[in-house]
């Protein structure tokens, strides 16, 4: 947020804003991968028109602030490549484009631009879907039924088994299934195990901190094995919640955005319960069967305050430290004499 | 009685001045409330004008007039009166609000009533009590106009994207954005428009700057 | 004790699910605009709580008393507004009396604290949702409550934006609205779809 120009929030060795974003973007392509396997060449159109609109609008915004655009920044491809990947595969085009539009017009740039958004732009622009269309967000096709690539999809779509959690039924999906992706849900973000490859690739190549998603997913697991949304199913609640949900992904992509995570570690670490603490309340008490996108909105307005209280509270431990040692230093010379 | 506070420049340039550069919504931000939630059509955004209008100016007429009072009576007894001058403004407002449409009281609900309390009036009423009744009235008028066009213009806007409508008959647009019509596209609209309104301000000083740069350098080549 | 969770719940409703300000905007201009500095909005929002929290009393108690008049629909506004004016009268007057330069210097806090939105607002969706007595004043002091969140949650975005490097045009109201419309747009995964009435 305080950094100006385009290299600060990342500074660490030889990386860089595009480095980092790069290796996002590759992570992001397995993802793309499966979306192509289930739904064929619409999810791969859909990625491409909504990368489009956020590459367009970003240009036009740095334009109308009277810079010059910057080809090396490519967080708005990332923005626009991850919102797709969070919807149905049948979802209308206008619906991914326009999310995209408001996430860089309405969310990156009014606040400054790179590395300074106030908000996580994906996740506002998905909140921005839901608020506006959530039939055409939340209605699924089926993997395998191939939806025409460029004409509407309206038929053969249903609900997910995230809806079966949300009204309080347990999914008659199989489990295997489950842990494969093959049901009903997010074009992207079925696949819990592409996923979890996904998140190690990014923390080996140190495009992400380990902090907060280790805070964030130990808290969720932990909620979700001691206290079920639905009683009575024990472990495979936690399989049923981290497979159709969509913090797994929003952890690994969204959590992590450098932009509105905090600087220091510590604050990292808070900042992640923070924002497993609204999604899980935001999971209970909410009315949307999606809420990670949402808790991670409410989780940005303290991003700043965290880094601010955590440096104090380090001052102040440290002095306590410090002050202790003197005293005990002092003690042990005092017994010698 | 302030002489400089009655001088008929000052306060016709002032009035103007309270249109755009210090718009009631837009820039100061007074009566945000219901111009944030109320203006999701065009015909809400018409009843809130009235309102305003209806409030507003009776009301700083009022003070002007209170400031003729003794030093003696406390401020607090001026706004008491001019609060219940407000309040009884809300019958004829709603009378009239009727002509416009059946159901905009409905459909406005509380934000309604509340244009009785807008900040507008309660913040400038005792600057009102230094001035002559006419430019009191004056100034209520420019109030009034300043947010009108305002809320007129966020309220058109919105209805259009949110219901591809304007003032209740059907226009075919190529998307709807029914989310535009709740609260928080509210807040993000009114400050979109403010942005606009401080970015056109800006692009005017710069072109009367330029202008008057010009002037000077042609009035020295002669 | 079901009164006292129904209590409670209804003082977290109006805390969170109704926020004054996210939800309905209602004191948006003494949270954006009024320059009372951190204290100052503190003790505003303390004062706004207490009005709340006695005027939807108030404005129950009238409803119980005005409820078979025939003519009532035009002049309920009205009352309500009164009901307003006389507690600030009696407000003001045992000030004047008592501490005469405390009230001096916190006379403009006092004034908009009392006549705002959503001082009428808690009257109107007091009676609006049929509450009883207690009920009223729960939902009051969460609508109170409610203002004193925001205005927290606020502080951390001022701070935030304080040290973005935010374009011209924004700077200041601008960008301060559309960051309150992206919290509002935050709870939106909670309330889900509904238009403030």
């Amino acid at each position: 947020m305080l950094q100006q120009g385009q290299k600060a929030p990342y500074v660490r060795n030889r990386d860089s804003a595009f480095t980092v974003m790069m290796d996002v973007v590759i992570a992001l392509i397995p993802l793309y991968f499966m979306a192509f396997f289930f739904y064929g060449l619409r999810a791969l159109m859909l990625g491409l028109a909504s990368a489009a609109a956020a590459v367009v609008s970003d240009v036009a915004c740095t334009l109308l602030e009277g810079k010059k655009p910057y080809p090396r920044d490519i967080s708005p491809l990332v923005t626009g490549l991850m919102l797709p990947l969070m919807m149905s595969a049948a979802v209308p085009y206008y619906v991914v484009i326009s999310a995209s539009v408001f996430a860089i017009v309405f969310v990156k740039h009014v606040f400054g631009g790179v590395g300074q958004s106030a908000f996580n732009p994906a996740a506002a622009g998905f909140a921005f879907a839901v608020a506006c269309w959530p039939t055409q967000v939340f209605s699924y096709p089926a993997p395998f039924s191939a939806p025409p690539a460029f004409q509407a999809v309206t038929e053969g779509l249903s609900s997910s088994p995230a809806w079966n959690l949300f009204q309080g039924g347990v999914p008659a999906e199989d489990v295997l299934d489950l842990l494969l992706g093959k049901f009903l849900g997010p074009m992207g973000l079925t696949n819990i195990l592409v996923l979890a490859t996904c998140l190690f690739y990014l923390l080996f190549r140190g495009a992400i901190s380990w902090q907060a998603p280790a805070a964030f997913f130990g808290i969720m697991v932990v909620a979700m094995l001691l206290f079920p949304r639905i009683p009575d199913t024990g472990p495979m609640s936690l399989v049923y919640e981290a497979t159709t949900g969509m913090w797994v992904f929003g952890g690994i992509f969204m959590l992590n955005e450098p932009g509105t995570l905090p600087k220091r570690s510590s604050s990292r670490l808070a900042y992640g319960a923070l924002a497993a603490i609204f999604t899980i309340s935001f999971q209970r008490f909410g009315r949307v069967e999606q809420t990670f996108a949402f808790a991670l909105l409410l989780t940005n307005v303290f991003s700043f305050t965290l880094d601010r209280y955590s440096e104090r509270l380090l001052r102040r431990l440290r002095r306590v430290y410090l002050a202790t040692r003197t005293k005990l230093s002092e003690k042990k010379s005092a017994q010698r004499a | 009685m302030l002489p400089e506070q009655n001088s008929a420049k000052r306060n016709l340039r002032s009035g103007l001045n309270l249109i755009f550069a210090q718009n009631p919504v837009l820039v100061t931000g007074f009566a945000l409330a219901p111009a944030v939630v109320g203006t999701f059509t065009l015909k809400n955004g018409t009843g809130l004008s009235l309102v305003f209008a209806m409030v507003t100016i009776p009301v700083l007429f009022l003070a002007s007039l209170l400031g003729m009072l003794p030093e003696k009576v406390p401020q607090f007894v001026r706004t008491m009166a001019c609060v219940g001058l407000a309040a009884l403004m809300l019958i004829p407002a709603r009378l009239l609000a009727r002509g416009i449409a059946p159901n905009l009281f409905d459909s406005l609900g509380m934000y309604f009533s509340s244009m009785a309390l807008n900040s507008v009036w309660l913040l400038r009423a005792p600057l009102c009590q230094e001035k002559k009744p006419i430019w009191a009235l004056w100034e209520g008028v420019c109030h009034t106009i300043g947010f009108s066009v305002c809320v007129l213009a966020v309220s058109a806007v919105r209805e259009l994207l949110a219901y591809n409508t304007l003032w209740g008959h059907p226009l075919s647009l190529p998307a709807k954005f029914p989310a535009i019509a709740y609260a928080f596209a509210g807040f993000i609209a009114v400050g979109t428009a403010a942005a606009v309104l401080r970015w056109s301000i800006d692009r005017a000083h710069d072109v009367a700057g330029l202008v008057q740069r010009k002037r000077k350098k042609w009035r020295v080549g002669r | 004790m079901n009164t006292l969770v129904g209590l409670f719940s209804l003082l977290l409703t109006a805390l969170v699910l109704e926020n004054a300000v996210f939800s309905r905007a209602l004191d948006l201009t003494a949270l954006l605009v009024v320059p009372f500095g951190r204290k100052g909005v503190l003790l505003f929002g303390l004062i706004l709580t207490g009005v709340t929290t006695v005027s939807s009393l108030a404005a129950t108690l009238l409803n119980a008393a005005i409820g078979g008049w025939e003519s009532v629909l035009y002049v309920r506004p009205v009352l309500y507004i009164l009901i307003l004016a006389v507690l600030y009268g009696l407000v003001c007057l045992v000030l004047n009396w008592k501490k005469k330069e405390w009230f001096s210097s916190h006379s403009m806090i006092i004034t908009i604290a009392f006549f705002n939105c959503a001082a009428y607002g808690a009257m109107a969706l007091t009676v609006y949702s049929g509450f009883s007595y207690l009920e009223s004043m729960a939902y009051g002091l969460g609508l109170g409550l409610s203002f004193l969140l925001a205005a927290f949650l606020l502080e951390q975005g001022r701070r935030c934006l304080s040290i973005c490097n935010i374009p011209k045009a924004f700077r200041g109201l601008p960008a301060e609205l559309v960051y309150v419309g992206l919290i509002s747009l935050s709870l939106y995964g909670l309330v889900g779809h509904q238009l403030a009435a």
